[in-house]
């Protein structure tokens, strides 16, 4: 038991200030034809952030960029089995909101933002990004988003194709 | 809410019976189990989770959707750094907060009722009020809770508060995601994530100085701190929540094992029951629900002749989202039958009803206001509600109603400034002359100013 517990104190080491490189899974974007986008938009999909991350992303280290007037179509899923979690896409603002929020365009948002979705709860959200500018996905349950768990979407008037990559996460 | 532990030590000690008891002890046991609250947020949850506390309180105690999915996951959600430890197989077996989980909650107060206690100074001033030290948080992945420890300033003692240890996990059942796990805790519905039952329920505050109606159903706060129970729950696919249990007698501040000298112990176990059905309407929350305990108690020792109660309760929680703000509103109607077969009553049945509505509109994070009216009727009993100076009923009666109006200012939010005033239509069965010494219900209205502090 003695040589078992110092061992164990040994590899005593601090967890959660590492931060992984966030891996960009292709398949997340699906362009179909006349001009729409689908993207597999999953909350928690990782631990980073204590699971407030959007494919793994938060504080803005994922951009979606799509081009202005596409169909945007966000395959929601909630993948925490701990907290509930919504979308929304918003206005990109400093400070990202606490809460009561509004959708930058039209149905932008999934159906009970306030509350979220439970573990495994999914929808699909489809708008028109007819607005070119910058914007943010964001998790609307209260204080989540403020908590980073947001990441940009770019509506562009010269790009023609849609990509995602990832960028530089805001620091606190 | 250490006061609870002290003054229900007195109740216990004197009649076992938690609807009433004689005289000034009577009083102060009504106190001990419903009027004296203060129920709190835990700073040492916030340093566990890197999140504010408005992310799972509207208004501290008051849960967010994410603060009913924290506690329902056993408190484990973290963005703190952890230190982890591994057996020389690899397999992790420690994981700990680097942030010690201690919090701490001073409160200091104000009470002044509209005429004074007889023979008594009006214009009270509690400093402290209540100091609490707070424990809580994740101790392994599935297991969590926290532990309360308050300083009474009436009796100098420091004692058990609140506490709930709970284990749990997830799983898949037909199809939908399903949260289930085991909480031990020393206060019916001390364990519940709505806020329209007892130990979470408003006022959230209230004063330990200003006169109290006499009567309080058993599940009302009147268990809290004198039992330890254990409980199963599940919540499937977010809309269904089932809970059941049993608490056995487990006091504070009296000698183990409980003999011929415990006085309101309970007859083997008291099971426990929970059902809530929460939804959601658009941006609307809902949940409505039942909830009860049934109990046999030794009036006096360990055997003998027991009395039995059975609480019956409805409650709802509401949310309504506007924009920064939002309105709530919790409501419950509990029923409690009481057969008193052992005696300690007048009469051989009697029943009790209450019923609680609070409506709070809050701004933002920095204010709430908050209407609450309350009534409490019930069977006349001349033995459990007998005439005392402002204290007993010339009637025999426990009915009692009012309302309590309530302001919160919060410039930071561990920080709360509560003005309260409890407004009584009614108090132990009349409007006026209602002890047959010349009080009026209306000379109980109360004035409440505290001020929070939590770190």
């Amino acid at each position: 038991m003695k040589r078992a517990l110092a061992l164990a104190v040994f590899a005593a080491a601090p967890l959660a200030s590492q931060a992984p490189t966030l891996k960009v899974d292709p398949a997340w974007l699906k362009v179909d034809s006349g001009s729409r986008v689908e993207f597999s938009l999953v909350a928690g999909l990782t631990t980073a952030n204590g699971g407030m991350n959007f494919n793994g992303a938060s504080a803005g280290g994922l951009t979606l960029t799509v081009p202005a007037h596409w169909t945007v179509i966000l395959h929601f899923r909630n993948n925490d089995q701990v907290l509930p979690h919504s979308a929304m896409v918003i206005a990109a603002v400093t400070p990202v909101p606490v809460s009561g929020a509004t959708p930058a365009f039209e149905h932008a948002v999934t159906h009970r933002a306030d509350q979220g979705l439970p573990a495994d709860g999914h929808e699909d959200v489809q708008f028109v990004a007819d607005k070119a500018g910058s914007y943010l996905v964001y998790c609307a349950v209260p204080g989540h988003g403020a908590a980073g768990m947001w990441i940009r979407l770019e509506v562009s008037s010269t790009a023609t194709q849609p990509q995602v990559a990832a960028t530089p996460p805001k620091t606190q | 809410m250490v006061l609870a532990i002290g003054l229900t030590v007195v109740l216990a000690h004197t009649t076992g019976a938690g609807a009433a008891v004689p005289g000034a002890t009577r009083l102060r046991s009504y106190e001990a189990g419903y009027a004296v609250t203060t129920h709190v947020a835990t700073p040492s949850f916030a340093r566990q989770t890197g999140l504010a506390c408005s992310v799972c309180h509207t208004h501290y105690p008051e849960l967010t959707a994410t603060g009913r999915a924290f506690k329902l996951n056993g408190y484990v959600y973290r963005r703190a750094d952890s230190l982890q430890g591994r057996s020389p197989e690899g397999q992790q077996n420690l994981l700990l907060n680097l942030v010690t989980p201690l919090s701490f909650m001073f409160q200091t107060s104000y009470t002044a009722t509209k005429k004074a206690q007889p023979g008594t100074q009006n214009g009270v001033i509690f400093f402290p009020d209540q100091l609490s030290l707070f424990t809580g948080g994740e101790i392994t992945p599935h297991v969590g809770g926290f532990v309360q420890v308050t300083f009474d300033p009436q009796s100098g003692s420091l004692g058990i508060d609140n506490t709930d240890l709970r284990y749990a996990n997830h799983t898949t059942v037909f199809g939908s995601h399903t949260t289930y796990g085991l909480s031990l805790n020393n206060n019916p519905t001390v364990q519940d994530v709505w806020n329209s039952t007892p130990a979470w329920g408003f006022p959230y505050g209230s004063s330990a100085a200003a006169p109290a109606p006499l009567a309080a159903t058993q599940i009302d706060g009147t268990l809290g701190q004198q039992v330890a129970g254990l409980t199963a729950y599940t919540l499937w696919n977010d809309h269904i929540y089932l809970e059941g249990g049993a608490y056995r007698s487990a006091p504070v501040g009296t000698t183990r094992p409980l003999d011929a000298t415990a006085a309101g112990v309970l007859s083997g176990v008291a099971p426990y029951w929970r059902a809530a059905f929460p939804n959601t309407f658009g941006s609307q929350y809902l949940s409505i629900g039942t909830y009860g305990m049934t109990m046999k108690m030794f009036p006096a020792g360990v055997s003998g002749p027991s009395n039995k109660f059975t609480d019956i309760a409805f409650d709802a929680s509401y949310l309504l989202p506007l924009g920064a703000n939002s309105f709530t509103t919790d409501a419950t109607w509990i029923h409690e039958t009481q057969r008193w077969d052992a005696g300690g009553a007048a009469n051989t049945r009697n029943t009790l009803n209450t019923v609680r509505f609070d409506a709070m509109y809050h701004i933002g994070h920095e204010y709430a206001f908050t209407v609450a009216p309350f009534v409490t009727t019930g069977t006349a009993d001349t033995l459990l509600y007998a005439p005392a100076p402002m204290t007993g009923s010339r009637l025999g009666s426990p009915n009692f109603s009012g309302v309590i109006g309530e302001v919160d200012v919060m410039p930071w939010q561990n920080l709360r400034m509560q003005f309260q005033y409890v407004y009584y239509g009614k108090f132990n069965g009349a409007k006026s002359n209602y002890d047959g010494s010349g009080r009026n219900a209306s000379d109980n209205n109360t004035v409440y100013i505290l001020f929070w502090l939590l770190f």
